[in-house]
């Protein structure tokens, strides 16, 4: 299948506004005229990430990539406790979701016709993250604003010659 | 009477909510019993008296459908009503889960409004039904 590129960034877009503000009650904006390296101070804030492989009609892969405070302060605000009361677990295992339901709802948006097999989505590390966020032909990279932080959703795709 | 619910997911916070959920939809319920996967599942199937199950689908060991055929197979598990909770929405995965058995689907992510009337519904719709019987409501797609 070609890339839409056009539809499938509106999908992304349309999928975090839903998951983050249905579900976790995160009114988000999105930055068009920000690359993502620009987006980030790596000095000031610790990164968590969670990829997700995905195939059937597009193979490849997505990145959630979230400063770890607000994935502390949205966990706590999902499982309606304090902050003080998440575990590290609990956090990790929410980035993971949040990446498993935008990509899936993602698709959904895409394609509602097309298969898409999703894996399990695992905490990958940011050895490459200056690297990972540049943008390139095969990925479409979302910079997020929330009130008061921000995050990025991007999609890789793997190109059969 | 009092229903005991299994929630299946491999996300400890994704049920959290959900349990959360599930207990101020104001239903007669027993107890709330969780798995993080399908093998999970099964086993507490085995064990305990489960009225209903919500699972997710896409869970490492043994995803939510395995966990429904495995059901399927088995006479004292198959007319155990299962609702799938999933991010998959694409109408041929859908009609995969309804044409397997699921009673009923749930697309993530949901708000908890959304699930409680839902699981109301369901619930309040087999609450006349006897306890061991078979919540025979049809294939409900719970779409929102």
């Amino acid at each position: 299948m070609k890339i839409n590129k056009e539809v499938l960034t509106s999908a992304m877009k349309n999928s975090i506004s839903d998951v983050l503000e249905t579900m976790f009650f995160l009114p988000v904006d999105f930055n068009d005229s920000v690359s993502l390296d620009e987006f980030w101070d790596l000095d000031k804030d610790k990164i968590t990430a969670a990829r997700l492989n995905f195939d059937g009609p597009l193979s490849g892969y997505s990145i959630l990539y979230i400063p770890e405070k607000l994935a502390v302060s949205i966990t706590a605000d999902f499982m309606g406790k304090e902050e003080k009361g998440i575990s590290d677990k609990q956090v990790k295992e929410t980035v993971k979701e949040i990446t498993n339901m935008i990509t899936g709802n993602a698709f959904s948006l895409y394609d509602p016709e097309a298969v898409f097999n999703l894996g399990v989505p695992e905490l990958t590390g940011l050895d490459d993250f200056q690297k990972d966020l540049s943008d390139s032909e095969n990925k479409i990279s979302i910079a997020v604003s929330t009130l008061e932080n921000y995050l990025a959703f991007q999609m890789s795709f793997r190109i059969d010659d | 009477m009092a229903y005991n619910v299994l929630i299946v997911d491999d996300s400890t916070p994704m049920r959290a909510v959900i349990k959360k959920v599930v207990k101020a939809s104001g239903f007669n319920l027993g107890g709330i019993f969780e798995a993080s996967n399908g093998r999970e599942a099964l086993d507490l199937l085995e064990r305990e008296w489960l009225d209903l199950v919500l699972t997710d689908y896409n869970m490492p060991e043994m995803n939510g459908l395995e966990l429904l055929d495995e059901m399927k197979k088995n006479e004292s598990l198959m007319s155990i009503p299962v609702v799938m909770i999933t991010t998959e929405g694409s109408k041929q995965r859908v009609e995969e889960f309804l044409d397997k058995g699921a009673m009923a689907y749930i697309k993530k992510p949901f708000s908890p409004e959304e699930i409680k009337q839902k699981l109301n519904r369901i619930m309040g719709e087999t609450s006349d039904e006897d306890k061991q019987g078979s919540f025979d409501i049809g294939n409900e797609e719970l779409d929102f």
